[in-house]
């Protein structure tokens, strides 16, 4: 028995309900694929390639090539010693020039790990597989190819469709048997097809049954006709108990097929509406830029459309969150954004020394308060900290504040010159308000909510790299520091996080900070709650952890990769260690 | 129509060979040699040319292509007026500008549809038909080389198939009794299948109406060779 036979022998243990299943596949790119998918092992045939060029599998009987050849020459550039399961090679056994025993040497010698007899004259009847027969071109010179093979120590699989073919393939004890229902149903290039899924079904499970009888260790696969799907496939060989399927259009142009006109259909249509969006890009970007907003998450992007539409009007606006969030520096940034001609005026209501009241409204009739000059910007950090009163007559400041009104409140140029209030406030604590109810009226049209880091952790790495690269040099975290940074809470929010990031570069002698650096930072951090504790202590295992960030992704592999910051790759790589994808 | 048709039967052709070898560039006349060009046919053993023709062991179209590259005839356009290329037609790479080109240069005004899909018969011939691999794509395939102003040598093999020749362009049709069985029955069946096409054929045919003798047949094609207006043999 083969070393690749044992191994695939291994995996369809008894019970294991893992189905086998081979790759029928052309090039060198759908080859790495199908291991990628987890194919247990490749078939090389020139069918695979002439799909790949744009023609039907039927081409494969063609005459446009010597089809050994044709195989050998990708399979070896593109193929062999790049994949780490078996390679067949698709022999045919049509040119009379090539003994069967020529093609199983070089079979061996070139370092396939096996051999299938492909194209092969099954496809072929009437008379046309008649003369195939009588000059001696047929099956049983491909049975005979398959024995010399197996004796040669080669994985042999045979194709076949019919009862006849079966007991020479049996008879040539070949590893593998795949019942062929003809060409692949599915796609631009659907063949007609002369089975049902049902019929299929049922006729594999009686020849499977046969084949069983006589020659229990082999190993039984369908292919082709009507199995386009996984459903189609599990449909078959759940109720003829193979063993296993092989798969070719449906491996590689059904998919490509479909994915390649709904990608291109995506960027034409992207490129469609760029006209329209380029605008609406650049003014986020600059409201980004001018505000120090980062992010990736679909809350940044709100608050990025919200700001910069706010920006275009002299609507109060209310922004509320935790201390840490950049609030102030967005209730600034509204400032430039407007391109108001005044100045940008800031109170700090929780200052115990100033005098909020006589600041804002003035002190008649030496001082002139802020909401009374012409074109300004004025922000009031803590507003929770005002008084009462204070709020009240905000309120009622800004419930007067409409065209119509003169006077020392408004410019007599008009209402877009008048002041524009703004209001930093923190988030409403154990039920109770922070700001009094006809204040919060005022303000709801341009309230702003920041939620905390812990609750969008996906802006964590995107806020990391942006701080190492305000740090400078090439730095790069590593996945595992990732996952430590993205289990903690960040109670101190982004100041925190900058600072872990700081204390962990500073840390680190070479070009990648990795958990143990960044661990460290943390540590040395504020202290958080007892929840935040815990993460620390406890860290989500790497299975959550790529779990969770496939469902933040909707198990969209690409997003998943890029939201961890490693490679495609790498996931997949991990997902397969954790058994993520089965 | 009848009387076009039996003028031609009663001056029988020359008789038109498949030749492995382009024979040389020759003066514009009247009367010229006529042939089919195949080179391939030099890569497979003669006793299995016709199934051979038709399977994945050679590449048919290329081997024309290079020969022809070779084989330019300037300045002398068309200098091989009565020599036909043949082409493998439902080959789905082949492109009908650049063969026309190709032609051109090497002063070829003809294609054949040899070897051609429908000698495939059974559940394999739909299969070819459904992935437009078969008659329909080969038809089309002469009907553009017909627009392009070369002369369509159409084999077929049945009557309703010859009448599709015709209709796609073909200016001399051919009848293929198939490929020869090795049992002499199945060869008597199959020459008195081709007897019944010429028959069939002769009163829609206004083009020139042959037979194409593979050499496996021998005297069980007697009786269509006398319907034909003249032979297609391997040289």
């Amino acid at each position: 028995m083969t070393v690749a036979l044992n191994d695939m022998l291994q995996k369809r243990a008894p019970g294991s309900g893992m189905l086998l299943i081979g790759g029928a596949i052309g090039v060198g790119m759908t080859a790495e694929a199908a291991v990628r998918g987890g194919a247990d092992f490749l078939l090389a045939l020139n069918a695979g390639r002439y799909r790949v060029m744009g023609a039907a599998s039927l081409a494969a009987l063609l005459p446009l090539s010597n089809a050994n050849q044709f195989t050998d020459t990708f399979a070896r550039r593109e193929i062999l010693d790049r994949v780490s399961v078996p390679v067949l090679f698709g022999a045919s056994c049509f040119d009379p020039a090539t003994s069967p025993e020529q093609l199983v040497q070089q079979a061996c010698d070139v370092g396939y790990q096996g051999i299938v007899n492909f194209p092969s004259s099954i496809h072929f009847d009437g008379r046309f597989r008649q003369s195939l027969e009588e000059a001696g071109l047929g099956f049983a010179r491909e049975a005979h190819m398959l024995a010399l093979a197996r004796r040669a120590g080669l994985l042999t699989l045979g194709y076949a469709k019919t009862r006849a073919e079966i007991a020479q393939l049996i008879e040539a004890e070949v590893a593998m048997i795949c019942l062929n229902f003809g060409w692949n149903a599915g796609g631009v290039q659907s063949v007609a097809q002369s089975f049902t899924i049902a019929e299929a079904a049922d006729r594999a499970r009686r020849i499977f049954t046969s084949i069983r009888s006589r020659a229990p260790e082999t190993l039984c696969f369908v292919e082709g006709g009507p199995i386009i799907n996984p459903d189609d496939m599990f449909r078959v060989c759940d109720e003829a108990r193979a063993d296993g399927y092989v798969g070719g259009s449906t491996l590689d142009r059904v998919p490509l097929e479909f994915s390649v006109t709904e990608r291109t259909s995506a960027f034409k249509a992207f490129g469609l509406l760029k006209q329209a969006n380029t605008a609406q890009t650049r003014e986020l970007g600059r409201t980004a830029r001018i505000a120090g907003i980062v992010g990736q998450s679909e809350f940044v992007l709100a608050v990025l459309e919200q700001v910069t539409r706010l920006a275009g009007t002299r609507i109060p606006a209310l922004i509320c969150g935790e201390a840490g969030l950049g609030r102030g520096a967005l209730a600034r940034a509204l400032h430039p954004l407007s391109e108001r001609t005044g100045p940008l005026l800031t109170l700090r209501a929780a200052n115990p020394k100033a005098d909020p009241e006589a600041l804002l409204f003035g002190e008649a009739p030496r001082r002139q308060g802020m909401l009374a000059r012409s074109g300004a910007t004025v922000v009031i950090e803590n507003a929770e900290a005002l008084s009462p009163v204070v709020q009240a007559r905000l309120a009622d400041w800004l419930e007067q504040d409409m065209p119509g009104l003169v006077g020392s409140l408004r410019d007599p140029a008009g209402p877009e010159h008048g002041a524009r209030l703004v209001l930093v406030c923190q988030p409403e604590a154990g039920g109770e308000p922070a700001l009094i109810a006809a204040l919060a009226q005022c303000l709801q049209a341009g309230k702003i909510e920041i939620p905390p880091l812990r609750e969008r952790p996906e802006d964590v790495p995107a806020l990391a790299r942006h701080r190492l690269a305000v740090l400078g040099g090439t730095r790069q975290i590593s996945a595992d520091g990732y996952r430590l940074l993205l289990a903690h809470g960040w109670p101190g929010n982004t100041p925190e996080l900058r600072a872990v990031i700081d204390r962990a570069a500073l840390h680190t002698e070479g070009n990648t900070i990795g958990s143990v650096a960044l661990s460290a930072a943390i540590g040395h951090g504020p202290s958080g709650d007892g929840a935040d504790d815990d993460a620390l202590v406890q860290p989500l295992s790497e299975r959550d952890w790529l779990l969770d960030a496939l469902r933040r992704n909707r198990f969209r592999r690409g997003d998943t990769a890029a939201y961890l910051g490693v490679s495609r790759k790498t996931l997949y790589n991990k997902m397969r260690r954790m058994g993520l994808l089965e | 129509m009848g009387n076009s048709s039996d003028a031609l039967h009663r001056k029988l052709l020359p008789d038109l060979s498949i030749s492995m070898a382009l024979p040389a560039p020759e003066p514009v006349r009247e009367s010229h040699s006529a042939q089919i060009f195949a080179p391939w046919l030099a890569q497979i053993p003669a006793a299995q040319r016709d199934l051979l023709a038709l399977l994945p062991v050679l590449d048919v179209n290329g081997a024309v292509f290079d020969a022809l590259k070779g084989a330019h005839s300037d300045p002398q356009p068309l200098a091989r007026p009565g020599i036909s290329a043949a082409l493998l037609c439902v080959d789905p790479f082949l492109r009908v500008r650049d063969v026309v080109a190709l032609l051109a240069s090497a002063g070829i005004g003809g294609v054949a549809n040899f070897p051609t899909i429908q000698i495939i018969d059974g559940v394999a011939a739909r299969g070819f038909d459904s992935a437009d691999l078969g008659l329909r794509r080969e038809a089309q395939m002469l009907a553009r080389f017909a627009e392009q102003g070369l002369s369509v040598t159409g084999f077929c093999t049945t009557a309703e198939n010859g009448q599709r020749m015709l209709d796609h362009g073909a200016s001399v049709l051919v009848v293929h009794p198939g490929l020869p069985s090795a049992d002499w029955r199945a060869r008597t069946i199959a020459a008195r299948d081709a007897a019944d096409t010429l028959h069939a054929l002769r009163p829609r045919c206004t083009v020139p109406l042959r037979l194409f003798c593979p050499d496996a047949y021998g005297a069980e094609l007697d009786p269509a060779r006398a319907l034909a207006d003249g032979l297609v043999h391997y040289a």
